[in-house]
């Protein structure tokens, strides 16, 4: 079959699809995570919620198995050659990803940005949260806690992606601004959390502290059960909510946990693909915001 | 009387209608209810049966966590005095491990190990210690550390000690001895948490719907009214069934209750229906009884209102006839007949004994006028040869005057005019028999004069008054009186003669009571006059007229004749 005629076999089913209001071949979106983590599970929900509604949409969802910025470049590139009409990703690295990124613009794919964004690029929009007020917001809950005085651990993931550098930046400068918090340490996982456990485990034993701080999903659970096989008995903060997290708060472990609004990433990147597509205008900033879990809200904002 | 015979009969017929109905509807209602019951229990004891099965292999599986016991780190965290935090990471892996391969792990809470040297592991607060004190205080510990042999302990919600802190959700809990792998010795406790009401949620969702209530309970209150050796005890309570199971842990039942409301459910539908049903039954035995009721009963009472007014005397009565049934149709046209055939008799009956009293008050009639045509035909020969002839002519002509108007062109009544003129008549010729021994006055006011009355009553008392009144004294006066009073009439005829003796006074006061005039009495006896009056004013006006006679020896003799007024 030559590409002319299956053009025009494309449009004739289109044609039969749109009577029979059966999407054959709808708009083709795709959603790449920077890695394949259960965090993104209500992201995906989101997602396809809002691509049944529009019924045209087939939606692809995927990403690195493993945190690995080149891998998902890789990904990236092989939606572009193959020529889809929308690309919402989270770049691992975007420093990397930005030629890419604008490579495709320039091609007329729209590229969006969820969860952590890509400034320099010429995506269109990004879609998440505001990571330095976040960092800025947790910063405040740590302060309050402990009255301003202290001495806290900060446990990141990978410092590669750009929000937990936004985040990182938002919390120290309320901490050294508005307090006399010291931040003893930031403890790096590098993408892996057995090396925030060790890294964690050395520290434990070597010095006192008044707090832990996690600053993604994934440090997060490993501090939660650090402080269980430890005994730590001082406040833990957390972001965002795994379910050993929320669980956290119920039994008291977890002081505050601020939660992001995944699910709503999925309905944006969607409706935002879709607007590009169709030429509609959007914000190049979509804010879906931040909930501070505590264990007096935890009942009514998650249900058991 | 009508309305108690008509509500008697539908008494009775809704009677016989509805107590056959309501004997079937109950008799059915019991047996549905039975065969519900039977059936309830049997598909209740296979469910309670099926959920306590399941609920014994929901822990067999959970108590796969004391396998955790028997690692490594476990050792390592119930040897070590200290801290042992990285054993400490592993049994929270271990847990999670365990998590994930049990059915549903939404129902355990929490998993705790308690080491007898104080340490604990929770899967939720995290590493702790308590005092060996309140190690030795727990009842929770102290029961599975005197359990038997690898035997696993399952608990109510004892009041623990050992938790960190005691905002622990209501649940039940097992545990098991953890040993050291190699030793055996005792080296501390694992107990889990579980939610009951998830086990049962679980199983009971999976199950599907079914009705009442189970619930896992520990040394249940109403066990003992249970038989202990049947596997699966039932007792129909009064507000239901209730079934116990027991499990494979001792003192732990699976209760299933199924109130009565909720098991009647399928036949209250019956119920109703009888009640429907039994309504219009009603209607319908009313209808009928309505029908039949203008078919027999309304014919029956009037037959009965018909014998009543023949009864009465109302021979006219007669029976409207027009029913299909034979029997009232008989029954009428027989009364019918009889009535008719009384009616003749009673006509017949009546015409004889009228004809009898004419008969009679004709013979009293004649028995009048001839005892006084011989008197004054012999007063007329005895004149005659006395050749006093102007008198006998002016007798004569008195005497024809008299019987022209006694004769009255056969008449029976005549006017009280006519009357007075005869007696006026009689009196002048008695006046030529007995001339100036004779004196007599006639004041009759007007208003009487215009009435009617029977004809030949003044001239026998008259007569009466002469020849027993003045006659046997030789001179006398007769004085008649009379005047209408109100619907009576009033004659009164006075003599003052001979007068009448007491005896005799009475004897004709009670002769003219029973005034029967028999054979014996002959004509011109002493008060034949008066009974023959009294009797034609008897039989001609009534019981109630008559008359009232008094006198007095040597002194005079009266007579008061009470009639009717008649225009």
């Amino acid at each position: 079959m030559t590409n002319r005629s299956f053009h025009i076999f494309k449009i004739v089913i289109l044609i039969l699809g749109s009577i029979i209001n059966f999407p054959v071949f709808g708009k083709d979106f795709v959603i790449i995570y920077p890695v394949l983590h259960p965090f993104f599970k209500e992201t995906s929900i989101g997602a396809r919620e809002a691509a049944d509604r529009f019924g045209d949409v087939n939606l692809t969802i995927t990403g690195p198995y493993k945190q690995d910025p080149e891998e998902q470049i890789e990904i990236f590139n092989k939606f572009i050659s193959q020529g889809v009409d929308a690309i919402a990703i989270g770049p691992t690295d975007d420093n990397k990803l930005i030629p890419y990124i604008n490579i495709a613009i320039e091609q007329g794919i729209p590229i969006l940005c969820i969860d952590t964004d890509a400034p320099e690029s010429k995506r269109l929009a990004f879609i998440g949260t505001d990571n330095y007020q976040a960092g800025v917001e947790m910063a405040r809950q740590v302060s309050m806690a402990l009255n301003g005085r202290g001495k806290v651990v900060l446990a990141v993931n990978t410092m590669d992606m750009r929000n937990m550098i936004q985040r990182v930046n938002g919390f120290s400068s309320f901490i050294t601004d508005k307090s006399e918090i010291e931040v003893y340490t930031i403890v790096e996982g590098f993408a892996e959390s057995q090396k925030i456990y060790s890294s964690l485990e050395n520290i434990i034993s070597e010095i006192n502290f008044d707090a832990i701080v996690t600053m993604d999903a994934e440090s997060g659970p490993v501090v939660v059960k650090m402080w269980k096989a430890w005994g730590l008995g001082i406040p833990v903060f957390c972001f965002d909510d795994r379910p050993l997290v929320i669980e956290g708060i119920r039994d008291g472990i977890v002081n505050v946990a601020i939660v992001q609004n995944q699910y709503n990433w999925g309905i944006e990147a969607v409706e935002t693909m879709n607007k590009a597509t169709e030429g509609y205008s959007f914000p190049e900033f979509i804010d879906t915001g931040i909930s501070i879990l505590t264990k007096e809200n935890i009942r009514e904002l998650h249900k058991e | 009387m009508r309305g108690s015979f008509r509500f008697q009969l539908i008494l009775l017929f809704i009677l016989v209608g509805i107590l056959p109905l309501i004997a079937v509807s109950s008799l059915s209602y019991f047996v549905y209810y039975n065969n519900i019951v039977n059936m309830t229990s049997d598909t209740a004891s296979y469910n309670v049966d099926w959920v306590a099965n399941n609920i014994n292999r929901y822990f067999q599986n959970v108590e796969k966590v004391s396998t955790i016991g028997d690692t490594m780190s476990v050792n390592r965290f119930l040897r070590e005095p200290e801290a042992t935090p990285n054993a400490s990471w592993e049994i929270l892996t271990n847990f999670e491990l365990y998590r994930n391969s049990i059915f549903d792990e939404d129902s355990i809470h929490d998993i705790t190990i308690i080491g007898l040297n104080g340490k604990c592991q929770s899967e939720r607060t995290g590493f702790y210690r308590i005092e060996t004190d309140v190690l030795n205080r727990d009842p929770l510990i102290a029961t599975i550390l005197t359990s038997d042999f690898e035997e696993t302990v399952l608990a109510p919600n004892y009041d623990v000690l050992f938790r960190k802190n005691n905002t622990n959700p209501r649940t039940i809990m097992l545990g098991a001895i953890i040993r050291d792998t190699t030793t055996l010795e005792v080296l501390g406790v694992i107990i889990i948490d579980i939610y009951p009401e998830k086990i049962r949620d679980y199983y009971l969702e999976v199950k599907g719907d079914i009705i009442g209530q189970m619930e896992l309970e520990y040394e249940p209150e109403n066990l003992e009214e249970h038989a202990e050796n049947s596997p699966i005890n039932m007792r129909a309570l009064r507000k239901g069934l209730l079934f116990f199971r027991e499990i494979s842990y001792e003192g732990w039942f699976l209760s299933y209750k199924i109130s009565y409301n909720e098991f009647i459910e399928p036949i209250r539908g019956i119920l109703q229906l009888t009640f429907v049903i039994l309504f219009f039954s009603i209607i319908i035995i009313i209808f009928i009884f309505f029908f039949i009721s203008r078919k027999i009963i309304a014919p029956l009472t009037m037959l009965r209102t018909r014998m009543e007014d023949a009864a009465q005397g109302d021979f006219s009565a007669r029976l409207d006839v027009a029913t299909k049934d034979k029997v009232i149709n008989t029954l009428g046209s027989s009364f019918n007949k009889m009535v008719y055939d009384l009616e003749s008799l009673m006509k017949q009956k009546e015409e004889e004994h009228s004809n009898y009293l004419h008969a009679h008050f004709r013979m009293l009639q004649q028995q009048i006028n001839p005892h006084f045509l011989y008197n004054t035909l012999d007063a007329i020969i005895w004149m005659t040869l006395e050749r006093r002839n102007e008198e006998v002519v002016n007798i004569v002509e008195s005497l024809s005057t008299f019987f022209r108007l006694n004769l009255s062109r056969g008449e029976v009544i005549i006017p009280v005019s006519d009357a007075i003129l005869s007696i006026e008549n009689y009196l002048s010729i008695q006046k030529i028999r007995y001339a100036d021994s004779l004196e007599y006055k006639i004041d009759i006011n007007k208003n009487a004069l215009q009435g009617k009355i029977l004809k030949l009553i003044f001239q026998p008392i008259i007569e009466n008054a002469i020849y027993h009144g003045i006659k046997e004294k030789g001179s006398g006066l007769i004085i008649f009186n009379g005047s209408r009073d109100g619907d009576s009439l009033i004659f009164t005829i006075h003599d003052n003669g001979a007068g009448i003796a007491k005896e005799q006074l009475k004897q004709l006061k009670s002769s003219l009571k029973n005034p029967v005039l028999e054979e014996e009495h002959k004509a011109g006896s002493k008060g034949f006059g008066l009974r023959n009056v009294q009797s034609r004013i008897r039989l001609y006006y009534g019981e109630q007229y008559g008359l009232t006679v008094n006198g007095e020896e040597g002194k005079g003799f009266s007579v008061i004749i009470h009639i009717p007024w008649m225009p």
